[in-house]
């Protein structure tokens, strides 16, 4: 399985043998990672992939000598830079952790010191080990990651953006000359415009200084664009080791072509269609009732927004300027925009949370408005907060949150969170009713009526995400706002969340609202698109129009900037 | 959940069971006082004043002839019927406040939020006497006085812990189907603050035994001649070289009603994973 590398003269400079890392929980030992083996050689990339729980950043950080409390090394040898880490003695250690392997740590926003300025927070690791701090060799480092403006390094963390404190933890990263540097998904809270500029940064910095680079990703795409060699590791074990674009392109495990099939991809030449929730393919409604009837073929919008402005309190400058867009009956709209362009605050506005100050919005929020054909008229209490709309415009808009872990209320049961929602609306009235169909929501959304008795703790991600949208659907809204449903999970559920969204919009006619920074995600999903920069549309049209051929130079630099698949598997 | 060996755990005495054993062991004597020994807590009996340990008195007896023992069994009683009422007024008084101002979120909160930072700046024994000296000694003017000075600081913890709960989605999702604020906070928000509040009440109990019975070493709390630690202290330091016992016997329990509080508040509060200081500080 290992990649033939015919390099003659270089010794690996890592060299990871048959490590085998446990977990004492009582008196078992839980295996965390089963014969692991890989080397890198200098300059060289690779990727540890696999989703959360697969042990990849337990072996990224056994690089450095360290694990997590309770853990141990069972077996096998781990070699940097020739010196075998688990037996060296503290001192030695201490002087490879930063020195020989510096490790980037995944939230840099967490990993600075928020009461250090960040030049001072650089010196300190130059002076770790024991190098020259003058402020010459620190702007000499802001210069390699290219930080940009030098005043930078006099601010303190909070007054940088993700992007720039992700480059001063490289800078930190860098400041000893190591032979390797370990990144835990680098980029995973960037959005998009961020990550192509930090991905660029460390191609440039592994050809200018030679240093090889361990990166730990659940992303192929940040894997493909990076990594010479990428092992794809599940349940602590090895699943596949080979060359990136063998194994992205051609996958010898099942596991693996999994992964590659989920992984989202922008297609930028094909015309697209309106894919997901083409009208053609629309069955007609299954269920009789409540908003299922809003399946009925009417071309007509179901929410219309014109002028729309929205500012978080008195003073504060507008957060969107002039949203104006419309939903079509049984389509999705995406907004789409990196962090900070409104695109949230949007999605707020129409859900109730924030009051909007100025515009329009017109809302079909039953049946029979959204056949009408034409736009429903403006209705002055959707600009309002939800505690001030009416029962039947609550009911109709229903929202699923982005972090699915904060969505569910940890005290109580699935089930309860579910019948909430049933009650307060008075969508059906007695007990056995409620309990009927929280059991048939469940498996709408691909769970079974068992679950209505567990707490979200004992959920994964993606079940509490289908939670998320079980709740959402028991209003029998006619419009769901989906704001980045899908960023906290890993590929292959966040496809599945996906595949579960679109079938649900067939099924009932709902027209959705979906809130994205990914664009191959929104490719996946969306009909019309509307690319929002500084709290303003910059572009609107639809998925074809905007995804494939963008008039707007920001909607272009937006889908440059997205790193996917497509490039690694077509090389 | 946590993972958990199906193996049978070893029973292992630790900080948090000794504190909790020397809580109920003291509120089962209080309970129990009157039957435990054949003498009177109130009863005088000036022949057999300050005598020092005997078989028929363990503790020997007070300036009055009373028997140290007894009124030291009883002393109890009046200090954790105070703490009991107090500290069960000013947890669930400051959960709610705490609980609204982290929810409000604005000049509400801000408001809230100032006024208890100014009544937390009165010292409160002071403000105590100050009540008390005005209303009088009642048990009930003890109890609401305490409760006051108390409640305040139970507010900012709780609000520091609901805080984060505040911004969850399942709130967001309350909010959003127009549910009002005390339903949101009763349904959503209080159940998840609620191993803040347990914890609170146990560390609060043991100030405000401390404090009660501060009260009566002064002269402000239980009359005499209820057997009180705090008063008992206060009556018999006079004899302290003659019977040194009548003294000491009561700063003993106290010390290990109190300890015992703390002890098991800290058990509490690392069983649940409350982490107090960084919830006060939010």
């Amino acid at each position: 399985m290992t990649p033939a590398r015919a390099q003659a003269g270089a010794d690996p400079v890592i060299d990871v043998a048959n490590v085998s890392i446990s977990y004492a929980s009582g008196t078992r030992m839980v295996p965390v990672a089963r014969n692991i083996t890989f080397q890198v050689y200098p300059g060289e990339a690779i990727a540890l992939v696999g989703e959360s729980g697969s042990g990849k950043s337990t072996i990224a950080r056994a690089l450095l000598g360290s694990l997590r409390a309770g853990s141990q090394l069972v077996g096998g040898s781990v070699r940097v830079g020739g010196a075998d880490v688990f037996a060296l003695p503290a001192p030695e250690l201490r002087s490879l952790r930063g020195g020989t392997v510096a490790l980037v740590a995944q939230n840099a926003g967490h990993a600075l010191t928020p009461s250090l300025r960040v030049s001072t927070q650089i010196a300190e690791a130059l002076r770790a080990h024991g190098l020259d701090a003058s402020a010459a060799r620190i702007t000499r480092l802001a210069e390699l990651v290219r930080l940009g403006d030098p005043s930078l390094l006099q601010r303190y963390p909070h007054e940088l953006s993700g992007g720039q404190q992700q480059r001063v933890a490289i800078a930190m990263a860098l400041a000893a000359e190591p032979e390797v540097l370990v990144l835990d998904e680098p980029t995973t809270a960037l959005d998009v415009v961020t990550q192509r500029a930090i991905l660029d940064l460390l191609a440039e910095l592994r050809s200018t200084l030679g240093v090889a680079v361990v990166l730990v990703s659940h992303d192929l795409g940040v894997v493909a664009e990076i990594a010479d060699t990428v092992l794809v590791m599940r349940r602590g074990a090895e699943v596949e080791y080979g060359r990136t674009a063998q194994v992205l392109r051609a996958p010898g495990a099942e596991y693996t072509r999994t992964l590659v099939a989920a992984a989202p991809r922008l297609d930028r030449d094909a015309a697209q269609g309106p894919g997901p929730a083409d009208p053609e393919h629309r069955e007609p409604s299954r269920d009789g009732a409540g908003a299922g009837q809003a399946a009925r073929p009417g071309p007509g919008p179901v929410l219309a927004c014109r002028g729309l402005d929205v500012r978080y309190r008195r003073g504060a400058p507008l957060a969107v300027k002039g949203f104006t867009a419309e939903i079509m009956s049984g389509e999705t709209l995406a907004v789409v925009g990196e962090s900070g362009s409104g695109k949230s605050t949007v999605a707020q506005a129409l859900a109730g949370l924030i009051a909007a100050e100025n515009g329009e919005i017109s809302f079909a929020a039953t049946p029979s408005d959204a056949a009408e054909g034409s736009a429903p008229a403006p209705r002055s209490d959707l600009l309002k907060r939800a505690g001030r709309r009416s029962l039947q415009v609550r009911r109709a808009i229903q929202l699923v949150f982005q972090n699915a872990d904060l969505a569910l209320n940890p005290r109580r049961t699935v089930g309860d969170s579910i019948a909430r929602p049933l009650r307060y609306f008075r969508v059906v009235r007695s007990r056995a009713q409620i309990a009927e169909r929280v059991e048939s929501l469940l498996t709408e959304v691909g769970l079974d009526g068992s679950f209505a008795g567990r707490v979200p703790a004992q959920l994964s991600g993606g079940q509490r995400q289908r939670i998320g949208i079980a709740r959402a659907l028991a209003a029998e809204p006619s419009l769901l706002i989906a704001d980045e449903i899908t960023t906290a999970l890993d590929v292959s559920v966040q496809a599945e969340v996906l595949d579960l969204l679109r079938a649900l919009q067939r099924r009932r006619g709902l027209s959705c609202l979906f809130i994205s920074h990914d664009l191959a995600v929104v490719q996946r999903v969306a009909d019309h698109v509307a690319v929002m920069k500084s709290g303003e549309i910059v572009e609107q049209g639809t998925a074809g129009q905007i995804l494939i051929a963008p008039a707007h130079p920001y909607t272009r630099q937006l889908l440059d900037s997205t790193v996917d698949l497509s490039t690694a598997v077509k090389e | 959940m946590s993972t958990q060996t199906a193996a049978p755990r070893q029973r292992r005495i630790t900080a948090a069971g000794i504190g909790a054993a020397a809580v109920v062991v003291t509120i089962l004597i209080a309970l129990l006082s009157p039957w435990l020994t054949p003498y009177s807590a109130v009863a005088t009996n000036a022949d057999a004043a300050l005598l020092g340990p005997t078989p028929a008195h363990w503790l020997g007896t007070d300036q009055y002839g009373r028997d140290v023992l007894t009124r030291t069994l009883e002393g109890g009683r009046y200090a954790l019927l105070v703490a009991f009422l107090a500290t069960s007024i000013a947890v669930t008084l400051g959960t709610l406040v705490g609980a609204v101002a982290a929810y409000a979120d604005g000049w509400l909160d801000e408001a809230i939020s100032r006024v208890l930072d100014a009544i937390l700046s009165v010292p409160a024994v002071l403000a105590l006497l100050l009540i008390v000296t005005v209303f009088g000694q009642g048990l009930w003017v003890i109890v609401l006085a305490v409760s006051i000075v108390y409640a305040p600081a139970v507010a900012r913890v709780v609000r520091g812990a609901a805080r984060p709960v505040v911004s969850s989605g399942y709130v967001a999702a309350a909010r959003a189907r127009g549910e009002r604020a005390l339903p949101i906070i009763g349904r959503e928000i209080l159940p998840n603050v609620l191993d803040t509040v347990l914890v609170e009440f146990a560390m609060r109990a043991s100030w405000v035994v401390l404090l009660v019975s501060t009260l009566s070493f002064l002269g402000f709390g239980a009359n005499p001649p209820t057997p009180d630690w705090g008063l008992m202290i206060q009556e018999n330091r006079t004899a302290l070289t003659v019977a040194p016992l009548g003294t000491v016997a009561p700063i003993v329990s106290l010390a290990v009603l109190v300890i015992g509080l703390n002890l098991a508040a800290d058990g509490l509060a690392k069983r649940m994973g409350v982490d107090r200081a960084a919830r006060a500080a939010a």
